[in-house]
């Protein structure tokens, strides 16, 4: 191996699992510095295994050494590594935001302090859990396994949701937690009938294995159900507007972010690696079809908020449905390519953006004490650089340009094209219309010139700023379509077409 | 054996279905418990039909039942017991703040909230008027 050996690949799961238990022990006030560090870590270690990656293509790993029909096989191929850097820079982003996010509560009145740094700590332990199992999930290339990340991720995804004080984040958190389990539930059913079918776990053998047949039907049934119920699908978003809205600031971010993404990965993971594009083009086309409902109707429902965060979170709903139609464009071969890293591209760019957003609307819920729209005026004045950051977040969700958002709508809508369908590429462009006249609804009182004075409970710079730094990166993100589209081919499912000669 | 085996994970998916979709919090809680134990049936069922069961003499050369379902389902047990902790405790919360494990009661209070939001109460980090009790870590 050129830099770094295989085994580097478990340090992504094992750093941040190791801070966890560490940050339960250290307390409240290490436990900001060991996650800074953890992230930092993890950062490095990433750039390390995308390096080997891009340079010497895909890296297996063999737990324990046992090999693959019984071991556990850790697998770094393009997808993994885009999906981990994503994980990383939205993570790092995050966790700087956060020792600002905890800290500046501690700075109010002796009553609150005690038990809000009591959450600091919890959020740092089960934030570094759910880093674990994120990372884990994306290098697994075990069935099982990738249960097991998923059982992590909801477990401490929906602690993350009850950590905030209200009564309402508490319920909406159990009802994530009931979704969530009942997705893995379904996820885990259809991996045993995979290995009641076909007798093995490791994906790549499953892969060759796989036959149409009634189990592999009902197997592939069963897991995108599970996976659409956690990511969101429209119609089975109905947990997600509460959970989103109702847990604190950082935690949001995490969710719309990350947490998503990595059901969705799991989908994309499995269809295309494991199913061979779904066996057949007419699953896809229904995935497709819920994409293009999610992507209106969440557009729709996000216009019609009186609430900031709540906006954000049907903004997640439409966003969501971007990534669902690339399943009834990739089916094809010949432009599949494109139409899959087209959604991928769109979930990186989404992941910081919709972040950055949930970031910048934290601090301004912060300093202004509401985050009711019709009471924005002029927080455009107060808070320059949280407006700044969610404004450019917002171009991003829109697909203008220079944006990671643009890349992957351009992908995305030239599949369509090629492809001969043609509704599809008018609700993309339709919902990018709709993007704008939501992200407007916050935009247009925040900007309007009022008298106002400071804010009640100014929120500290580092909100601010590393919700702006991260939404200046999703903005800038098309600028490096060319290395990271590059990243995307290694190990790609359609391989064989790009050899032919796709552009 | 397979159907029966088939039967029973029916009937204990079917009763944790039923339970799941009722009002009391604690009944959803025993469907989600039903529904993974039916899940960790299914998986012991994946295996079934491969081999022997080892308790059994057998005859020279017979293979033995597959090993790695149980391993896995041993894993998902653990997991599950895990999640039934969690669950009971957030009711249990729940329960605390609300005075009632009726799902439609705690909707009610929480829209009567969010209304109170709506009139221009703020969104603050403190708690609200009916907030949680004080924190009661030993009962």
């Amino acid at each position: 191996m050129g830099l770094i050996g295989s085994n580097w690949l478990v340090v992504p799961i094992v750093l941040p699992l190791a801070t966890a238990t560490l940050a339960m022990l250290v307390g409240r006030r290490s436990a900001p510095y060991l996650g800074l560090l953890t992230a930092s870590g993890i950062l490095l270690s990433v750039a390390a295994i995308g390096l080997t990656v891009l340079e010497e293509g895909t890296i297996r790993y063999q737990l324990g050494g046992w090999e693959a029909p019984l071991g556990i096989n850790l697998y770094a191929d393009g997808l993994a590594v885009f999906m981990l850097l994503m994980t990383a820079i939205v993570g790092a982003a995050v966790s700087a935001y956060a020792v600002g996010y905890f800290t500046s509560r501690q700075d109010e009145s002796g009553r609150v302090a005690g038990d809000s740094g009591d959450r600091s700590g919890s959020f740092w332990v089960l934030w570094m859990f759910l880093w674990a199992s994120l990372n884990g999930l994306f290098l697994s290339a075990d069935a099982f396994n990738l249960y097991v990340t998923l059982e992590i991720m909801g477990l401490s995804a929906a602690g993350l949701v009850t950590l905030e004080r209200r009564q309402s984040a508490l319920s909406s958190g159990m009802r994530y937690l009931f979704v969530t389990l009942l997705g893995s539930l379904a996820y885990l059913m259809g991996v045993a009938l995979l290995y009641g079918a076909l007798g093995a776990l490791d994906l790549a053998t499953l892969g060759e294995l796989m036959y149409p047949g009634a189990a592999t039907w009902s197997a592939l049934a069963l897991i995108t159900l599970g996976m659409a119920l956690k990511t969101g699908l429209f119609p089975l978003h109905f947990w997600m507007p509460a959970a989103y809205s109702n847990a604190i600031s950082p935690a949001s971010a995490l969710l719309a972010g990350l947490v998503g993404k990595a059901s969705f990965y799991l989908l994309l993971r499995l269809w295309f690696d494991v199913f061979d594009g779904g066996l057949g083009p007419g699953p896809g086309q229904v995935l497709g079809l819920l994409g293009a409902a999610a992507i209106v109707w969440g557009a729709v429902m996000a216009v019609r908020q009186r609430r900031l965060k709540r906006l954000l979170a049907y903004s997640s709903v439409s966003q969501i449905g971007y990534l669902f139609v690339l399943f009834s464009l990739a089916t094809t071969a010949s432009w599949g390519f494109d139409a899959w890293s087209g959604g991928v591209y769109h979930a990186f760019s989404h992941a910081c953006a919709k972040a950055a957003m949930f970031m910048s609307a934290g601090a301004i819920v912060r300093s202004v004490g509401h985050d009711d729209l019709d009471r924005m005026q002029g927080v455009g004045q107060q808070m320059p650089l949280a407006v700044a950051g969610f404004a450019l977040g917002g171009v991003t969700l829109m697909g203008l340009p220079p944006t990671g958002g643009f890349t992957a709508k351009w992908l995305l809508v030239s599949a369509s094209l090629e492809s001969g369908q043609w509704w599809i590429a008018v609700v993309l462009l339709a919902g990018g219309v709709l993007a704008a006249l939501y992200v407007l609804r916050f935009l247009n009182p925040a900007l309007i010139q009022v008298k106002v004075g400071p804010v009640a409970r100014p929120a500290t710079q580092n909100l601010e700023v590393t919700a702006f730094v991260l939404a200046f990166g999703s903005f800038f993100l098309a600028l490096l379509s060319a290395p990271l589209l590059a990243l995307l081919r290694i190990g790609t499912p359609f391989a064989s077409v790009l050899l032919v000669g796709t552009p | 054996m397979i159907l029966l085996i088939s039967l029973t994970i029916a009937i204990i998916f079917g009763a944790g279905a039923f339970l799941i979709l009722q009002r009391n919090l604690i009944r959803i809680v025993i469907g989600v418990i039903l529904i993974s134990n039916a899940a960790n049936l299914y998986i012991i069922a994946a295996g079934l039909s491969r081999g022997e069961p080892p308790i059994y003499p057998l005859p020279e050369g017979a293979q033995v039942s597959d090993p790695l379902v149980q391993a896995m389902v041993l894993t998902a047990i653990v997991i599950s017991s895990s999640i039934a902790a969690i669950l009971l405790a957030l009711v249990y919360r729940l329960y605390v703040s609300h005075d009632t494990l009726d799902l439609e009661e705690i909707s009610r209070a929480e829209r009567r909230a969010a209304e109170r939001l709506d009139s221009g109460e703020s969104l603050d980090d403190r708690e609200s008027s009916e907030g949680r009790p004080e924190r009661e870590e030993r009962p």
